[in-house]
């Protein structure tokens, strides 16, 4: 049961930072400094971090709480994503400052790399029953809509993802979850289960007379033998699911909350019917004066209800319709004041169950006692929680107000004074223990960890803390659903019959070139030595921290790359379409539950932006060389999978330092195979997926005397079909479980794939005044000349240099790149 | 005593049979009314009827009222577990053999009849559920008296049962005869004020009250069994479930043993089906006599009588003008010859008399005399005041009729001037002119009785008054700046319209406010006087009249919206 309705965002980030869960006082002020965005959650990850009892932490535990901050993920397991971020910062490419905020960035885009979710909730289903070893069971759904068991084996707690186990719904999303535990100790389960991502329509799978000294494997079997109930409206989809109880404890009645067709019902059948039979619940009075109801039993099956009539309020026990079709009703009276709930408390000695009620104050009727019996005399807004029994005492959980207090009765005497109960209660659940008299608590902390304390008279005792394990928010794909969807996404690419600079492999590079070290002029590692024919990867040689020159040098970032030696350039520049294939890195975002194909090509050099010129006298395509010219070019598409079809949904074609995303009934189809097309653009290498001119940078045209524009010019040419064996490799998967997948180390290279080299002013100027030389000297040419300009201009601004001087350089690596982690 | 419909008593509370059946299973439930059956000895008796375990037999007792008797029952003992034990074969070979009694009926005709119970016989009689023994208790013994609605199984043959409608699976008669004996004994052997099978209690005053609220309380009690009648047509189960147990009530102090049709054997007989709706648990009919002539004469007709006594006659409006004649030309309750003189000293008042679904009133007087003078003046002044009370359905704001009081008062008043000259010498009056106005002024209230979401007798009420309607005109030389001042004195009337006791506001703060603050207690009042022997927690949930301008209320155990 929720037990307040505070946010947990400041504690929860704490508990991940500090291992330990926030004082009440420090998550309230936490809260309330992100609550008045007075700091962000970056810079309270940052605040939290500098803590001085983090003091001794080094910098790979303090960047790996950062991490897990940011994705809000309380896992022991170190993310694998670790490695790269602390290399950046060896490799001088990030400090350790902007750590939690490029994480942060990186989680807002909705990618998950790693279980991220937790299975606890403050504000779903939770249960504590008594296991026979002495010890509890936990269910829980946790907040990825799964249900969880967490079992003690006598050494430690398990966590089971019982939801897994259901037939059927083996991905489902949980809709409620009821468990119950009669006094024989004997456990009743339902759950609510729908498909995921689909109209919510539910399945109800029931379980009853379960023993609770089940270990691990027999849970999961038994999860996996339940009943499939039938008979429940077809198309409801479930909110709510409980169980009434009888005297004895055991589940009763199953009560279910549906909404079918749009219209919200309840509805009600018999456990011993096994859930096959429905009643749809008719709630004997005008619904909207109905405040709450209950099942249970008064003699005969029926319901609670408490109406709100003005501002009275009445309680009323109607049977169900007998096979005369008439109720009897039961009223009761001299109900507390601002009545804002009742309890149904089984009681063993009747067949009718005690009632509680609070308001203003707290009464109990017991039995078929119509004068009710006062528990606290003055509460306020009371609400009852729980309520039960253990050898010599009777406990009544409620809130009054905003304090969680209880009251206890030991047999034979009044009821005590009331206590309060800690408020760092963001969720619990109440049992009994067969063996002593104290009560057995699961407890969600603010924080989401989980605890199992004991309760008194004298209060509360910690008696374990469980560990709990993050969860996926969604289940990601496996390897061979992965390998499947990879298949059937991988595109056919069409070069442009004129290209000259076509795809290779990494390989077909990295065997030729080396590292050269900027600052001192000279390879670092020479060309040819880059690659390490044993491993068919790059050397280690690459991926050592050689010395960074200052930053405020203007090449820092061009300390090292990759070049092409001069008398490599004839073979390598070409590229080779007998050795290529595209490298696939595949992300995984759980709110589409979708997977993301990164197709990423190699090119070995890239060539000349052309220039389209479309004015009065003239209508040319010039050649922008050197202007675009670079070694090694790296391009990618994204192809976005459904993981429920594996079908792919949407593309995103990168051209340049853009792109755009295009809906998958925009994308053109090969006929023979089915495959989608591409197309490369002959210099650029954008990706199209339209043939033709593909004009970028464009303006003038329509009306415009004139239209200019640089040409990404596509055309059906030589092709690969990527689906083919060994035209993809998958390079990278993170949500794969630790191990499956090696990346190569190549993708750890965190230089430019390609020389730095500085344009000289006479190269450009050269070609300018080529071009404008064709237009004359008029005035109608004045504009068009200008219009020109600014787009050389803007191209030389495009590769990143202010100024009338440019350079080509290679690209950056492409795991270095902002989308590598984040989104396009 | 004109008998109508509900052949001479005051009210029926008709409770349909799936209601009776439904409390006595409730009653089975409380184990009031055994649900287990364990009968005999198999050595003493040859048979046992259930046992422990798979043996245990439990049965499911219900009436049926279609028995085509007026105060009479089916008693039916339906067995849903169980076995019978029994010895087969004789002397050493002789065995115990069993037999599932699941699905065997016993049906036994019994009379129902009703008793006296005194109250000291209701505290902790365990035939009685402790929730009604409280409400039963409640009731003073020195104004109530209780009786009790029972299967009278001492006056019935329960040795015999009904073979056509019995099943009974099996062709050992002894079995057959011993099995439906021993529960037909078991059954009757509950006496007096033991026997749990009570189908109602009805509570009577025991001496007539003048109070208000206590009008419709009953003051005796009978009862009737009615069997569903579907013409030619052999009821459906459903229908069936619809047969009565009416409750016949006599209010004001009249007694059942006043009248031998109150307690002959067509007392109670009704030719129509009171309940046709399983969605009601019973109806309550309260004749039209007790409700327009005990109801509706004591609460409103007999103050609002009181109430226009209270404003002069008119007969006296010119008591200046000596020799004023005064014309009476209607007074509703009064013998008049048209036109008569009256005396003006004392003349009877117009009484409210009775409509075919109400009340009217008329008072009409014209007074005519000369004013004389050199001008002299031939004066009328005539009124004619009017109250009409009628009941009948009428729509309400979400336009579902509802059982509708409406009240109206109205007040015309003509006056007529004509002038003279008088010529001397001879004193000729000669025509000058003449003038007259005329004025009506009009009200209404509209009370209309509701069952509200809570189940209680709500009554919403609407009221109105209309501006006067005018009328005036003039022959010869007649001028008056403003006829409805000069002649009418239109204000006047008016004021006096809207401040006497019979005004509107008077009416709705005296008379209407008293039914509304009287209605609920006096409709809560019959209806708690009758008590269901499980639970009897009705509500209201419609009020109409009906076409013998009786009126009936629907209830149930509960409202439903």
């Amino acid at each position: 049961m929720t037990a307040t309705t505070l946010k947990y965002q400041a504690a929860r980030l704490a508990r991940i930072i500090l291992q330990r869960d926030a004082s009440e006082i420090e998550s309230k002020q936490w809260q309330n400094e992100l609550d008045k965005t007075e700091l962000s959650v970056s810079n309270l990850i940052k605040k939290l971090i500098a803590l001085p009892e983090l003091k001794a932490l080094d910098q790979k535990e303090r960047a790996s709480r950062m991490w897990n901050a940011a994705f809000q993920r309380y896992s022991s397991v170190e993310s694998q994503s670790l490695d790269h971020w602390l290399g950046q910062i060896r490799y001088g490419l990030i400090s350790e400052s902007d750590l939690a905020q490029e994480f942060v960035k990186i989680a807002n885009t909705g990618y998950r790399y790693e279980p991220c979710a937790s299975p606890v909730d403050t504000s779903s289903d939770l249960f504590l029953v008594k296991a026979k070893n002495k010890s509890e069971l936990v269910f829980s759904q946790g907040e990825n809509k799964r249900l969880y068991l967490f079992i003690s084996n006598g050494k430690n707690w398990e966590q089971i993802d019982l939801s897994a186990a259901l037939v059927g719904y083996e991905k489902g999303h949980i809709q409620s979850v009821a468990v119950n535990q009669a006094d024989d100790g004997k456990i009743s389960i339902a759950i609510a289960v729908s498909k995921r991502f689909s109209d919510g329509s539910s399945a109800l799978f029931l379980a009853t007379g379960l023993d609770n000294g089940l270990n691990a494997a027999d849970w999961i079997a038994a999860i996996r033998n339940m009943h499939k109930c039938t008979g429940i409206p077809s198309g409801a989809v479930i909110s709510k699911v409980s169980f009434s109880r009888n005297q004895n404890n055991s589940a009763d009645m199953i009560v279910l909350g549906a909404t079918v067709a749009g219209a919200a019902n309840t509805y009600y059948g018999s456990v011993e019917k096994n859930g096959d039979d429905w009643n749809l619940l008719r709630i004997p009075e005008d619904a909207k004066t109905v405040q709450q109801y209950a099942l249970g039993t008064y003699h005969k099956d029926g319901m609670w209800v408490l109406y709100k009539v003005g501002s009275d309020h009445s309680l009323v026990f109607s049977v169900f319709p007998d096979k005369f079709g008439k109720s009897i009703n039961i009223s009761y009276t001299e109900l507390p004041k601002n009545c804002v709930n009742f309890l149904v408390a089984p009681n063993s000695n009747s067949s009718v169950a005690d009632v509680f009620a609070a308001g203003d104050e707290i009464v109990v009727y017991r039995a078929s006692n119509e004068t009710p019996e006062v528990v606290v005399s003055k509460t306020k807004n009371a609400k009852l929680l729980w309520h039960g029994y253990t050898k010599k005492t009777e406990y009544l959980l409620y809130r009054d107000g905003n304090t969680l207090s209880y009251i206890g009765k030991t047999k034979g005497s009044q009821w005590g004074d009331p206590k309060n109960l800690s408020n760092s209660l963001a969720n619990f659940s109440v049992n009994t223990l067969d063996s002593s008299d104290e009560l057995s608590l699961a407890i969600v902390t603010p924080g989401l960890g989980l605890n199992i304390e004991h309760l008194t008279l004298e209060g509360l005792s910690p008696i374990h803390s469980i560990s709990v394990e993050a969860v996926w928010n969604e289940i990601p794909l496996t390897k061979t659903e992965l390998n499947q969807a990879i298949k059937t996404a991988s595109p056919k690419i069409y070069f442009d019959p004129d290209a000259e600079f076509l795809t290779s492999s990494v390989d077909f590079y990295l065997k030729k070139i080396g590292l050269w070290n900027h600052q001192e002029n000279k390879w670092q590692v020479e060309n040819g030595r880059l690659y390490d024919s044993k491993t068919k990867d790059l050397s280690i040689d690459a991926l050592r921290a050689y010395a960074r020159s200052e930053r405020t040098n203007p090449t820092h970032k061009f300390d090292y790359y990759m070049q092409v030696d001069e008398g490599d350039f004839s073979t390598l520049v070409p590229g080779d379409l007998n050795d290529t294939k595209s490298y696939i890195n595949a992300k995984f975002i759980p709110e589409e539950n979708a997977t993301d194909l990164i197709f990423w090509l190699f090119y070995p050099y890239n060539g000349a932006g052309v220039l389209m010129v479309d004015a009065p006298g003239v209508d040319k395509n010039f050649d922008l060389s050197p202007l675009g010219t670079h070694e090694g070019d790296w391009e990618h598409c994204l192809i976005r999978i459904d993981n429920d079809s594996l079908q792919p949904t949407r593309f995103y074609l990168s051209a340049h330092d853009g792109g755009a995303w295009h809906a998958l009934k925009d994308m053109p189809k090969d006929m023979e195979s089915g495959h989608t097309e591409l197309y490369v653009s002959r210099h650029g290498h954008a990706l199209y997926n339209e043939v033709g001119d593909n004009l970028f940078h464009e303006s003038g045209g329509g009306s415009a005397i004139y239209h200019i524009g640089l040409v990404n010019h596509c055309e059906k040419g030589s092709s690969i079909n990527l689906w083919e064996d060994g035209k993809t490799e998958l390079i990278a998967a993170d949500f794969l479980p630790q191990g499956e997948l090696t990346e190569p180390l190549w993708l750890r290279f965190p230089w430019r794939w390609g020389r730095y080299k500085v344009f000289s002013q006479d190269e450009i100027s050269g070609m300018v005044s080529h071009i404008l030389s064709f237009l004359g000297d008029n005035p109608v040419s004045k504009p068009i000349k200008k219009a020109i300009s600014d787009l050389i201009a803007d191209k030389i601004l495009e590769s990143g240099k202010l100024g009338s001087e440019s350079y080509s350089a290679g690209p950056g690596a492409p795991k270095y790149k902002s989308n590598w982690y984040g989104s396009e | 005593m004109s008998y109508n419909d509900l052949s001479g008593f005051d009210m029926v509370w008709a409770i349909t049979q799936n209601t009776v059946n439904s409390q006595l299973s409730w009653l089975q439930e409380l184990d009031i009314i055994p649900k287990k059956v364990l009968l005999g000895n198999i050595d003493d008796d040859g048979l046992v009827i259930g046992g422990a375990g798979e043996d245990e037999a439990i049965m499911l007792a219900t009436v049926d009222f279609d028995t085509g008797k007026p105060k009479s029952a089916k008693l039916i003992i339906n067995f849903e577990s169980g076995n019978i034990s029994f010895y087969s074969g004789f002397g050493k070979n002789a065995t115990i053999k069993k037999q599932p009694i699941k699905g065997w009926k016993l049906v036994f005709n019994v009379d129902v009849n009703i008793g006296q119970i005194a109250h000291e016989h209701i505290a902790g009689n365990t035939a009685v559920p402790k929730e009604i023994q409280d409400i039963l208790t409640n009731f003073d013994s020195s104004m109530f008296s209780i009786q009790n609605i029972f299967l009278d199984f001492q006056n019935s043959d329960m040795a015999n049962y009904d073979t056509i409608e019995s099943i009974i699976h099996t062709d050992n008669e002894f079995v057959k005869q011993n099995f439906a004996t021993s529960v037909g004994a078991w059954i009757s052997s509950k006496k007096g004020s033991d026997n749990p099978y009570i189908l109602g209690y009805p509570v009577s005053r025991k001496a007539k009250t003048e109070k208000i609220p206590a009008i419709l309380e009953p003051t005796g009690a009978n009862l009737s069994t009615h069997s569903f009648q579907n013409g030619a047509k052999v009821p459906t189960e459903l229908e069936k479930g619809l047969s009565t147990l009416n409750f016949l009530l006599v209010t004001q102090g009249r007694k059942i043993t006043d009248d031998p049709s109150l307690y002959g054997p067509g007392a109670g007989v009704f030719n129509r089906n009171l309940v046709t709706d399983n969605n009601i648990d019973g109806k309550g009919i309260i004749s039209k006599n007790t409700f327009f002539d005990q109801y509706l004469q004591k609460v409103i007709i007999k103050p609002f009588e009181e109430l226009v006594d209270s404003i002069p006659d008119y007969v006296h409006h010119r008591k200046d003008k000596k020799r004023a004649h005064v014309a009476i030309i209607e007074r509703s309750g009064v013998q008049v010859k048209a036109g008569e003189q009256a005396s003006t000293s004392s003349y009877p008042r117009a009484k409210f008399i009775r409509s075919d679904n109400g009340w009217t009133y008329n008072d009409h007087v014209r007074l005519d005399w000369h004013e004389s003078g050199s001008t002299s003046h031939d004066r009328e002044s005539e009124q004619k005041m009017s109250y009409d009370i009628e009941v009948s359905m009428q729509p309400d704001a979400h336009k579902v009729p509802r059982l509708t009081l409406d009240i109206h008062g109205s007040l015309y008043r003509y006056e007529w001037d004509q002038v003279n000259h008088d010529i001397p010498p001879f004193k000729n009056n000669v025509y000058l002119g003449k003038g007259w106005a005329s004025a009506m002024l009009t009200w209404g209230i509209r009370l209309q009785f509701i069952a509200g979401v809570d189940g209680k007798l709500t009554i919403t009420k609407q009221s109105n008054i209309n501006p006067p309607v005018k009328h005036s005109g003039t022959g010869g030389i007649y001028k008056v700046a403003d006829f409805f001042t000069d002649l009418l004195n239109l204000h006047g009337i008016n004021d006096d319209w809207r401040q006497n006791s019979t005004s509107l506001k008077n009416i709705e703060g005296g008379i209407v406010a008293d039914l509304l603050k009287n209605s609920t207690s006096m409709f809560d009042n019959a209806m708690t006087k009758i008590v269901m022997p499980a639970r009897s927690q009705f509500f209201y949930k419609n009020l109409t009249i009906d076409a013998n301008s009786d009126v009936e209320i629907d209830f149930a155990y509960k409202s439903e919206a």
